[in-house]
């Protein structure tokens, strides 16, 4: 309990979470502070480039191993599992219609990113190390359920999920399922970070410390500017957040706690570290609005979008790096014990 | 014999229905556009701005001048992606236009 708590504390005190909490804070005095939105979408291709150039490099750097693989095995399962789950609460205890319950759970299906790091660099501040593969777990676990999600949405959606009629379309794959699926699988985010994967992989230690100055030290400072911005926009959608109910608040919580807990025994059972099961407790929690929302707004055009991306940013995104990542690491390493 | 009038279609769009909305304006047989990539403003669907991290809450505006024709049917194929993308779409009738290629081929839907 006391290194739990002495978690959070450190948690809740790095910079990381006091950026994002002035933001919020500042967007709750209605203060007229702005990251401009260009500069945002450049903040955030900079993070997936920093991540996935480091990942690959780290992967190379440790070579592949039966760990790696039943890990990535592992990282898949879960991406398609955990929508499932989602969706089963969603239109089971919640009743919320099918679409919508398919577009939320594939949020929940798919990572963050921003947790992900902000997980790691609390890691690092305990000394806690992990296998390097994480990152490209990570990158792997992306997909998956935005994709399950979505299939799980038009299994169980009466209505029209898709096609303007007309029959102009042919080839099996309809287009807004094929738009759908290139975005998920070559949006910005994810050909930025499995790109940067590949390069750091290929250029591996060379490339590490010609790009050092780049992706390394710079890395925390621009997460903050980032994590600011993400404070900005959760503050000043607070009224949307309080909109989405009682059932749906508690759903952006619970998940990720039943995900967490899932990642930290899966990773555990699988034979990961401490931290490389923290992590990977971090990524069934977390849920995406990077990368998700586009590809389900193609594929799900009847689903809410405000909803999925407030619970995600507003409620989820702030608990995991809150609460949820020294409950994460606490519950792996009191099941590595 | 009198000259086809010309029309204005100012369409906005949620973003990422951007590709597809451009997609029906060519068929339409339109033989240009003019993009402005982000909007923001009220309607329908809430409040609906730029989130910089993701599109899928951005606006684009994009505006259309063809012969009533074309006008029309790129109205009307837009039109049915905005049963279901938030947006808004007006035709107005153009008074003066300079600049416009009337020389291409056009397809009416």
């Amino acid at each position: 309990m006391h290194d739990f708590l002495s978690t959070a504390v450190g948690t809740l005190l790095s910079p990381l979470i006091l950026f994002f909490v002035l933001g919020f804070a500042a967007a709750l005095v209605r203060s007229d502070l702005e990251v401009p939105k260009d500069v945002t979408a450049a903040l955030s291709l900079y993070l997936m480039l920093a991540i996935g150039f480091k990942g690959g490099e780290e992967l190379v750097r440790e070579g592949l191993s039966a760990l790696l693989l039943i890990t990535a095995g592992a990282g898949l399962v879960l991406g398609l599992i955990l929508p499932v789950i989602a969706f089963v609460i969603l239109t089971r205890l919640g009743r919320i219609d099918p679409v919508n319950a398919g577009a939320i759970a594939s949020h929940y299906g798919s990572i963050s990113v921003v947790t992900f790091v902000t997980a790691q660099g609390m890691l690092a501040r305990l000394g806690l190390s992990h296998e390097g593969f994480m990152t490209a777990v990570m990158a792997l676990m992306e997909s998956p359920g935005v994709i399950s999600g979505i299939l799980l949405a038009r299994l169980f959606s009466s209505r029209r999920t898709g096609d303007p009629a007309g029959g102009r379309w042919s080839g099996a794959v309809p287009p807004r399922t094929r738009a759908a699926l290139r975005e998920t699988l070559f949006g910005a985010a994810p050909t930025v970070l499995l790109g940067s994967l590949v390069i750091g992989a290929v250029t591996g230690e060379k490339g590490m410390s010609m790009m050092k100055p780049f992706i390394i030290e710079p890395f925390q400072g621009v997460l903050c500017l980032f994590l600011l911005d993400m404070g900005l926009t959760a503050g000043r959608r607070l009224g949307d957040f309080l909109q989405v109910g009682r059932f749906l608040g508690l759903f952006g919580i619970v998940v990720p706690l039943l995900g967490g807990g899932l990642g930290a025994l899966t990773g555990t059972l699988i034979g990961l570290s401490v931290g490389g099961a923290t992590l990977l407790a971090v990524l069934a929690a977390s849920a995406s609005y990077i990368a998700a929302p586009a590809a389900v707004r193609l594929a799900l055009p009847q689903a809410n979008p405000g909803l999925a991306i407030t619970l995600s940013l507003g409620i989820t995104f702030p608990f995991n790096i809150v609460f949820g990542i020294p409950l994460y690491h606490a519950l792996a390493s009191w099941l590595g014990r | 014999m009198g000259e086809e009038p010309v029309k204005r279609v100012e369409i906005i769009l949620e973003a990422v229905a951007l590709p597809e909305a451009l997609e029906v304006i060519s068929r339409a047989g339109a033989t240009g556009y003019t993009i402005i990539p982000q909007v923001h403003g009220k309607g329908r669907r809430g409040v609906r701005s730029d989130l910089g991290f993701s599109e899928v809450m951005r606006n684009a505006m994009i505006i259309v001048v063809a012969p009533a024709g074309v006008a029309e049917s790129v109205a009307a194929g837009v039109g049915r992606l905005l049963e279901e993308y938030a947006g808004l779409l007006t035709v107005v009738t153009v008074e003066h236009c300079v600049g416009l290629d009337q020389q291409s081929p056009r397809r009416n839907a």
